[in-house]
């Protein structure tokens, strides 16, 4: 019953932070000087000239004061032009489009392992507290979360790949896939852009074997980093739950251990873990920005990175706008999942 | 009045706290991690305040003389790395810079990334916290606001963005992480402070007559600390591998500059590359990850040593 | 020990193993119950009143350890000494032989699930086999009603899967299906039933509503409510003990009137003998039977309630009735403070603050003796 008036208002609440955030990306625009704000406003990248860049200077009002400016880039927003990238050499919104699918797969297949495998550790640590696995799970997830990312990618990278031929060379498909799905009159259908699924729609099983080959070591890095996050908080608030009179109800009523650990404690440990996923997002879309360079993954955050190096603009507003998008999104979604454990909440 | 004197009454007021105390050692005795860490910082915090004499500036094979110590001296123009000999004690990285003195001068620049940010970011975020969280009102709802937006955004990515606007250079990651990291401690402190204003010892002491300030001060304050102390402990580590991964990405610190994620980015190439030479230069890849591991890996067991300790609720299980 | 005894408490030890040292918080308590009694347990915070009942049901928690004694239950089943029972057939006594009502209502209740939940799991979990056939008979019966061909489709799943459940509960296919997203739907047959069932105990309650309040959250319930969601609880599978842990030392006076009066009619309803613990006598002199007086860890006296109103033996329990205020009496209380249990006073505990001590008091620990028909006293004073 509160459900639903609490998602209505929760949406409500986002408008702003919307509006906040597109004016933060604003501000950053004002850091740089007009010559370089330019990109964000041409839609074509072969036509800039130096006659061009005086002409849309006019037409863009760089030079005029700031509440104007605004209202012009928030007219291209809303147009859908995030400027052109002088890097990819296409406008912003094609390039982010078309490198997205990279970063969605490399990121659906880690989400799920770092929280499944860290609910189910942090509650293994919490139910045998201080013993041998309490602290190796413990010592590990530190271990993992001081690991620079960017270190461990290349060290896994150099043993399994350099040296032990494990594991595939950097690039998310093998010169074959490529050549098979790019190049060659095949049939093959770009589904989702996602050569996993893609992979199984066309019924080639290989070239999702071979993505999945390509995606062991970065997604390897991404969960080693993130885990400890999870099973911190997941050990911390079930240690709480199980102090809590109800399980004392619980065994009172004649439960198996199971059902009070499952059924009573977990729900409850899991709220506060909830509520840190979106510290959990905001890890991933950093991290996947290393992973993708180191790993050659071509997604949306390696597309950043390179951008950033060579100060490509609207690339890298663009990109951060984004991203921001997607996380304000996420911790949406978040909050309204944390209203669906916590029934206290939708009261508020 | 008792017949005490007033030494004894003092020495009966902080009985309790230290015994409390005393029992915080002793868990931290028992918590062979916690040890660790404190040992670990302490170890590199040596090598930092000996940096000058462990490795002296503008030894006799540099190249050129400079003024700045945190220049690393180069012993030539080969990008090939060298490995560990007589005049380099860990060898050079590529174009020649001496990795030894990388990593020593660079322990100081991961405490002085490391702790002028997180301090920066603190007292940012505890004046405009108390600010927030005491008076309450339009000015918590205007902060809020604020920090609403900038959390909005994952932290490394605007970081990215705003050393991309500011210019590339390390005092400006630096910059860019005290911006992106200030809402953080403003929300845990506003937050602690509404928890402990509604605490009854606080309405007691205002109804004594405390004034405003005596009351954050001495009541509020002490109780609400504990957490921004864990807080800055585990973020002093993440700070450092977030400047390490933006001068990895080449948009921190210059290429001379002794810092340890630049090292590592300078050993790149020569890893990924051939096989038959992986162990040749291995050396200038894994001395700084090292280093760079181990510093964070001393914050976080710092970081959750306190927790583990300070936490009331925790505390004595 | 009699016959008609339901619970006999026999040289019951507890020990807690603190940072701080080990608290003896129970030495050698001894207690009876009588079927169909209401046995009142008084004693000061920290007299191990608490600790005594958790031991009954074997769930002190840690530190904690039970170190020595024995708990015997004159149960249905037979009787059986609860310390030396395994796991499992303690879990059967938990909930339906023996249950408990706690202290704080709210804390006692699980804030994620509503009512009809965390009442219908004791059904479920002690009267599955019941449940299930009744489910049974019910789907036979909807079967040959109904003429819609669909419905017969559905309703013939769910009666082979009852079917299966009924005659072997702990079949391997059950294990699977329960836990398909889709399939396992049968389940709803039997909590339509459970719902039923938890709104007529509600009603018992005298929970006006009970429709609505089935499907409320714990933190949308009023302390009186709450504490009649804990009662209808461990009442829903009629319990022969039902151990009561000062219920009403929460609520606001008025409700805790009407939970008092509450209790008084469901253990005549349910013909329940309680185990009712309490610090407050007046509570003790409406609603006992016989009384238990502790004090630091030992049972100090035990008798009927007018005996022990009327003639207290033990220094202690004298103090106490001397302690209660009364009009036109002075105000007067006892002595000293409550021992620490780590190192408790040797001989009797209460010799430090009793007025009647002697030198033996101090040395020799004095055994529960019957000095009157049915009343017992742990006094050298009385051998």
């Amino acid at each position: 019953m509160g459900m639903r008036a609490f998602i209505i208002r929760r949406l409500l609440l986002t408008i702003p932070i919307l509006l906040g955030a597109v004016l933060l990306v604003f501000a950053v625009t004002q850091l740089f000087d007009p010559f370089q704000r330019v990109s964000l406003y041409a839609s074509d990248i072969t036509k800039i000239s130096q006659a061009d860049i005086q002409s849309l200077i006019q037409q863009y009002g760089l030079n005029d004061p700031v509440y104007l400016q605004f209202f012009h880039w928030i007219q291209q927003l809303l147009k859908g032009n995030l400027g052109v990238s002088r890097t990819a050499r296409q406008p912003v919104v094609e390039a982010l489009v078309s490198r997205f699918p990279a970063t969605a797969e490399v990121v659906l297949l880690s989400a799920p392992l770092i929280i499944f495998i860290g609910i189910w550790l942090g509650i293994q640590s919490a139910l045998h507290r201080d013993k041998i696995i309490d602290h190796i799970t413990r010592a590990s997830s530190i271990v993992g979360y001081s690991l620079p990312s960017f270190w461990l990618g290349i060290l896994l990278i150099s043993i399994f790949s350099v040296m032990l031929n494990l594991t595939p060379p950097p690039g998310r498909v093998d010169t074959s896939v490529f050549l098979y799905t790019e190049m060659y009159n095949t049939g093959y259908v770009k589904y989702t852009g996602l050569y996993t699924i893609d992979g199984i729609l066309n019924g080639q099983l290989w070239i999702t074997q071979n993505a999945l080959g390509h995606l062991v070591l970065p997604v390897t890095v991404l969960i080693s980093i993130q885990i400890a996050l999870i099973v911190r908080i997941m050990r911390s608030s079930m240690l709480e739950a199980l102090n809590k009179g109800y399980i004392v109800t619980a065994k009172a009523k004649g439960l198996p251990k199971k059902e009070v650990i499952n059924k009573h404690a977990r729900r409850n440990a899991l709220i506060p873990t909830v509520t840190l996923s979106g510290l959990l997002i905001a890890g991933m879309l950093n991290g996947v920005v290393i992973t993708e360079t180191i790993f050659g993954l071509n997604g949306v955050g390696q597309f950043a990175a390179n951008a950033a190096l060579n100060i490509d603009i609207a690339a890298v507003l663009g990109f951060t706008l984004f991203s921001g998008m997607i996380f304000i999104f996420a911790n949406l979604l978040v909050d309204i999942s944390y209203a669906f454990l916590d029934p206290r909440i939708r009261l508020e | 009045m008792s017949g005490k004197t007033w030494f004894q009454e003092f020495k009966a007021s902080i009985k309790p706290s230290l015994k409390e105390m005393r029992f915080s050692m002793s868990r931290l005795k028992d918590s062979p991690l916690s040890i660790v860490g404190i040992v670990i910082i302490i170890f590199f915090a040596i090598i930092a305040v000996l940096a000058p004499v462990l490795a002296p500036t503008n030894p006799s094979w540099a190249v050129y003389q400079s003024f700045d110590p945190f220049k690393i001296p180069r012993d030539g123009y080969n990008p090939i790395p060298t490995p560990p000999n007589d005049r380099h004690l860990l060898g050079t990285t590529e174009y020649q810079y001496d990795l030894y003195y990388g990593l020593v001068w660079g322990t100081i620049t991961a405490f002085r990334v490391g702790l002028w940010v997180t301090f920066t970011s603190l007292a940012i975020g505890l004046l405009l916290g108390v600010l927030a969280g005491y008076y309450g009102g339009v000015i918590d709802e205007i902060l809020m606001r604020f920090t609403d937006v900038v959390i909005a955004f994952p932290g490394l990515i605007l970081a990215m963005a705003l050393v991309t606007a500011l210019g590339v250079s390390l005092d400006n990651v630096m910059l860019a992480l005290v911006l992106v990291g200030w809402p953080s401690y403003t929300r845990v402190i506003r937050g602690e402070i509404l928890k402990t204003k509604q605490e009854v010892y606080v309405e007691a002491a205002k109804a004594a007559g405390c004034s405003d300030l005596r009351v954050m001060l001495r009541h509020i304050l002490p109780n609400s600390i504990y957490p921004i102390i864990i807080m800055a402990s585990l973020d002093t580590g993440s700070i450092v591998l977030a400047a390490a991964a933006l001068s990895f990405l080449g948009l921190g610190a210059p290429p001379d500059y002794a810092d340890w994620g630049q090292l590592i980015a300078r050993s790149r190439l020569w890893i990924v590359a051939d096989p038959r030479n992986l162990l040749e230069f291995w050396h200038a890849f894994v001395y700084p990850g090292l280093f760079l591991f181990t510093f964070t890996l001393g914050w976080n067991l710092l970081g959750d040593a306190a927790r583990d300790i300070m936490d009331p609720t925790i505390r004595r299980r | 020990m009699q016959e008609k005894d339901l619970l006999t408490i026999k040289d019951l030890d507890v020990n807690f193993y603190t940072y701080e040292g080990v608290v003896e918080a129970l030495d050698h308590v001894n207690l009876s119950l009588k079927d169909g009694e209401t046995l009142g347990l008084v004693g000061e915070t920290g007299c191990g009143k608490s600790v005594t009942s958790l031991s009954v049901l074997v769930l002190v928690p840690s530190p904690g350890k039970i170190q020595g004694g024995s708990i015997v239950v004159n149960s249905p089943n037979g009787q059986r000494d609860v310390l030396t029972l395994d796991e499992a057939a303690m879990r059967k006594i938990r909930g339906e032989e023996i249950s408990m009502i706690f202290q704080d209502p709210r804390s006692a209740l699980n804030p994620v699930y509503n009512v009809e939940d965390q009442i219908g799991e004791v059904f479920m979990q002690h009267r599955m086999e019941e449940l299930n056939e009744e489910a049974l008979q019910q789907i036979k019966k909807d079967l040959a009603e109904s003429n819609n061909a669909f419905k017969k489709f559905f309703l013939r799943y769910q009666e082979g899967i009852y079917a299966k459940a009924v005659s072997n509960p702990k079949a391997l296919s059950l294990k699977v299906i329960s836990r398909i997203p889709v399939l396992n739907r049968y389940k709803n047959k039997v909590k339509q039933e459970v719902r039923k069932d938890v709104v007529r105990l509600l009603g018992l309650m005298k929970i006006p509503d009970p429709e609505r309040v089935v499907d409320m959250f714990p933190h949308e319930l009023s302390g009186g409510m709450a504490q009649r969601v804990v009662i209808a609880m461990a009442l829903s599978c009629n319990p022969g003990l039902l151990i009561a842990d000062e219920p009403t030392t929460n609520l606001d006076v008025t409700i805790q009137a009407q939970i008092l009066i509450l209790i008084r009619e469901l253990k005549e309803k349910f013909k329940s003998s309680v185990l009712y613990i309490t610090h407050d006598l007046g509570v003790v002199a409406e609603l006992c039977d016989r009384v238990a007086v502790m004090y630091a860890g030992n049972v100090a006296e035990i008798a009927y309630v007018e005996e022990l109103f009327k003639n207290p033996l033990h220094p202690y329990t004298q103090a106490l009735l001397e302690s209660i205020p009364r009009p036109g009496k002075k105000f007067s209380s006892i002595e000293g403070e409550v021992p620490s249990l780590i190192k408790p006073p040797k001989g009797c505990r209460f010799n430090p603050r009793c007025q009647k001590a002697t030198a033996l008091c101090s040395t020799e620990k004095p055994a529960l003796v019957e000095v009157d028909k049915d009343h017992f006293v742990m006094c050298h004073l009385f051998r």
